[in-house]
C-alpha cells in the first residue's frame, strides 16, 4: 500500500514527514499495520547554524550578512524560471535560519546555478549573490557529497583537479576528464571525434589548446590554494 | 539699517521660512531659480497631499499669499546665486537672473529641497523605453490634468502596479537610505487611483512598507481595506515588454517562487536625491555635506537647522528626504535659529 494513503487530505504532505512501521509495540502494545502512521513534527526547533559561520567566513561567501531579502536576486534569475526550486533569497535565508534540513534538501539543485551572475549585478545591497550560492553548495558538497548528483559530481571534481593540477583550464582536456570520470571515455573516440582531432591537429589547434603550459611558479600558488582547500 | 536675511528656495520649507522670518522683524530675500514659487509641490501639481488628502493647489495659495503680500518680503524668482563673500558676518551674495545685484545679509536659510531620482539611471525598470512606465510625479501631473490613461494608447488601465524603493536603498545606484515618504504617497495615490478606477488590480511591489507613525492606519491599511490594493513582497528585477503590455520580473518572497506579471501601468516609486540647488549652495556657503550628499546637520536633534557654518541655517529637504509636513515645520525651526543667533548680534 502507498505511504500514508489512509491519510485524508493526503495531497498536504510529503513522503519524508510521514512514518509507517511494518511492526511496531509502544508501551507493550502491539501496534503493527495501518494505526502505527505517525506524522514527524512540523515544527522546527533546532537552528543548526555552523553552516552559516562557515560560509560567512569562506572568501566567497563573506557578503552573505549584506542580504536583506528583497527578492531581487531570484527574480531575475535565469535558472528560478526554469526551476522553481532554485531559489537563491530562499538559501540565503535557510542558511541564516538554521534550516540545514531544507538545504539539504535541495543539495543538488544548488548546483544548477549557471554563472550569469545577474543576481550579483542586480543585489541593491552587493551581497555577490552568485559566490554566496556557490559557498553554499560548497558546505553541502562537503556536508552530504552523497547527496550531489553524479554528473555534477564528476563536472566539479574535474573543474577542481584541472585547475589545482595546472592553473588553467583547457576545454579539450576537461571534456576528455569529465567523460573518464563518468565512464563515457568511449565517446571521446567515435567518428566525429576523430575527424576533429586530425582537424585540429592539421591546423594547429591541438597545440594551442592542450599544452596550455602553467602560470608562473605555479606550484607555489597551487601550494596555497590546496592549503586553503586543508 | 534693518537686518536682512536671505532665503534660498521657494518650495514648502523656504516660503514658510519667509513669512515667519518677516513676523520675527527681519527684512527677506527669497531667492529663487525657477519662474514660479512651490517647489516641487508646484512643479508636479500635487493636488491631493500626503498624509490627509488635503488640497495641494489650496496649501500653495496660502504659502504664496502670505509672502507676495508682506512688505517686508522681497521675491526674486529667475534668479539664481552666483557668487557669496563673507566679511565680519555679514554675506555680500550677488545674485544673477532676473533680479542681478548683490544683497547683504546676516543670516541665509538654505531652503533647496530635493530632485526625484531619475529611473533612467537605473536600466532595469525600462523607464524612457516603455511608454507605460512612468514615474509618481508623473502620475501626480496625470491626475492635475485630468483621467488616468496608458500613455502608450490612451486606453483606461485594467491594472496598475507601484514599484517601491526605485532610487533609494540601493547600492547598484549608490543611494542607500531611505526616501521615507514613497511608501506613504503610493498608498494614498493607490487610494486616489481607485476612485477613478473601481475595477482595476492594483498591486504594490515591496521590500518593507514605511508607513510610519500615523501614516500606518491612515494610508497602509487604508489603501488594503477601503481600496483593495494588493501588497507584494518582492524587489522587482527587470521590467520587460510582451504584446504591448510592461512585464514585471520578480519574486513573490512569502509564497516563494519567481514570477512575470504584465500589468497596464507601471508607476516607480522614485526616491529622493540632495538637488543640484542643495550641492551648489553647499559649496557656496562653505556648510558640510553628510555622507549622501544632503546638508549636514550640525546638531541633528539638538536644532534640525543649524549646519556647520555659523549664519547658515538649513530646511526642509536639502537636509534629507523629507515630507512636506516636516519641511514646513522646519521652517519654522530654521526661523527661530536664526533669531536667536541674530538677537545677539544686531539691535532690531
Amino acid at each position: 500500500m502507498a505511504k500514508g494513503s489512509g491519510i485524508i487530505e493526503r495531497s498536504l504532505l510529503t513522503d519524508d514527514q510521514i512514518m509507517e512501521f511494518d511492526n511496531l509495540v509502544m508501551d507493550g502494545i502491539d501496534i503493527s499495520g495501518r494505526w502505527n502512521t505517525m506524522l514527524k513534527s512540523r515544527v522546527h526547533s533546532r537552528p543548526e547554524l555552523d553552516s552559516w559561520d562557515e560560509i560567512r567566513e569562506s572568501f566567497i561567501g563573506a557578503s552573505i550578512d549584506n542580504c536583506i531579502q528583497c527578492g531581487m536576486c531570484t527574480a531575475g534569475c535565469t535558472v528560478a524560471h526554469e526551476i522553481p526550486e532554485f531559489n537563491p533569497r530562499q538559501f540565503i535565508y535557510w542558511v541564516r535560519t538554521g534550516r540545514q534540513d531544507e538545504l539539504i534538501k535541495n543539495a543538488d539543485v544548488i548546483w544548477r546555478c549557471v554563472g550569469c551572475y545577474i543576481c550579483t549585478n542586480h543585489c541593491p545591497k552587493e551581497v555577490n549573490t552568485a559566490e554566496v550560492i556557490e559557498s553554499i553548495g560548497q558546505w553541502l558538497h562537503r556536508a552530504v557529497p552523497e547527496k550531489m548528483d553524479d554528473a555534477f559530481k564528476a563536472n566539479h571534481e574535474t573543474y577542481r583537479h584541472q585547475l589545482f593540477t595546472y592553473g588553467r583550464l583547457s576545454l579539450p582536456r576537461l571534456q576528455a576528464e569529465f567523460l573518464n570520470r563518468t565512464g563515457r571515455r568511449q565517446e571521446l573516440f567515435t567518428a566525429e571525434m576523430r575527424k576533429t582531432a586530425v582537424k585540429m591537429l592539421k591546423d594547429g589547434r591541438v597545440m594551442r589548446t592542450l599544452f596550455i603550459g602553467k602560470p608562473r611558479h605555479w606550484s607555489r600558488s597551487a601550494m596555497v590554494l590546496s592549503h586553503q582547500e586543508a | 539699517m534693518s537686518t536682512s536675511v536671505m532665503v534660498i528656495g521657494a518650495g514648502p520649507a523656504g516660503l514658510q521660512a519667509a513669512s515667519t522670518l518677516s513676523h520675527l522683524g527681519f527684512d527677506v530675500t527669497v531667492v529663487e531659480q525657477q519662474q514660479y514659487l512651490g517647489g516641487a509641490v508646484a512643479r508636479h501639481q500635487y493636488q491631493v497631499l500626503m498624509p490627509d488628502f488635503s488640497s495641494g493647489p489650496e496649501l500653495l495659495r496660502h504659502l504664496i499669499e502670505r509672502v507676495n503680500e508682506d512688505p517686508h518680503i522681497k521675491i526674486y524668482t529667475g534668479t539664481s546665486v552666483e557668487d557669496v563673500s563673507e566679511s565680519r558676518d555679514i554675506f555680500s551674495i550677488t545674485l544673477s537672473g532676473a533680479h542681478a545685484e548683490t544683497i547683504q545679509s546676516h543670516a541665509v536659510v538654505l531652503a533647496t529641497g530635493f530632485d526625484h531620482f531619475n529611473p533612467a539611471r537605473d536600466g532595469k525598470y525600462g523607464y524612457g523605453i516603455f511608454p507605460d512606465v512612468i514615474t509618481g510625479a508623473e502620475l501626480e501631473e496625470m491626475f492635475a490634468k485630468g483621467p488616468i490613461r496608458r500613455p502608450s494608447n490612451g486606453e483606461v488601465p485594467q491594472s496598475v502596479a507601484f514599484i517601491y524603493c526605485v532610487g533609494s536603498r540601493d547600492r547598484q545606484v549608490g543611494n542607500t537610505y531611505c526616501s521615507r515618504v514613497c511608501c506613504a504617497v503610493s498608498a494614498k495615490q493607490s487610494i486616489e487611483l481607485r476612485e477613478q478606477l473601481p475595477k482595476a488590480r492594483i498591486s504594490m511591489f515591496y521590500m518593507d512598507v514605511r508607513t510610519y507613525g500615523l501614516w500606518e492606519d491612515s494610508l497602509y491599511w487604508r489603501s488594503q481595506e477601503e481600496a483593495g490594493v494588493v501588497y507584494v513582497k518582492g524587489r522587482i528585477a527587470e521590467v520587460t515588454e510582451q504584446h504591448g503590455r510592461p512585464v514585471l520580473k520578480g519574486e513573490d518572497t512569502l509564497v516563494r517562487g519567481p514570477f512575470e506579471w504584465p500589468f497596464d501601468l507601471i508607476v516607480l516609486a522614485a526616491g529622493m536625491e540632495p538637488s543640484r540647488g542643495t550641492h551648489d549652495m553647499a559649496k557656496k556657503f562653505q556648510v558640510s555635506l553628510e555622507s549622501h550628499g544632503f546638508i549636514k546637520q550640525a546638531h541633528t536633534i539638538h536644532n534640525a537647522s543649524l549646519t556647520d557654518h555659523p549664519g547658515v541655517f538649513v530646511a526642509g529637504a536639502a537636509s534629507g528626504p523629507k515630507a512636506i509636513e516636516d519641511s514646513i515645520a522646519e521652517g519654522d525651526v530654521a526661523s527661530l535659529a536664526v533669531f536667536d543667533y541674530l538677537k545677539a548680534k544686531v539691535t532690531l
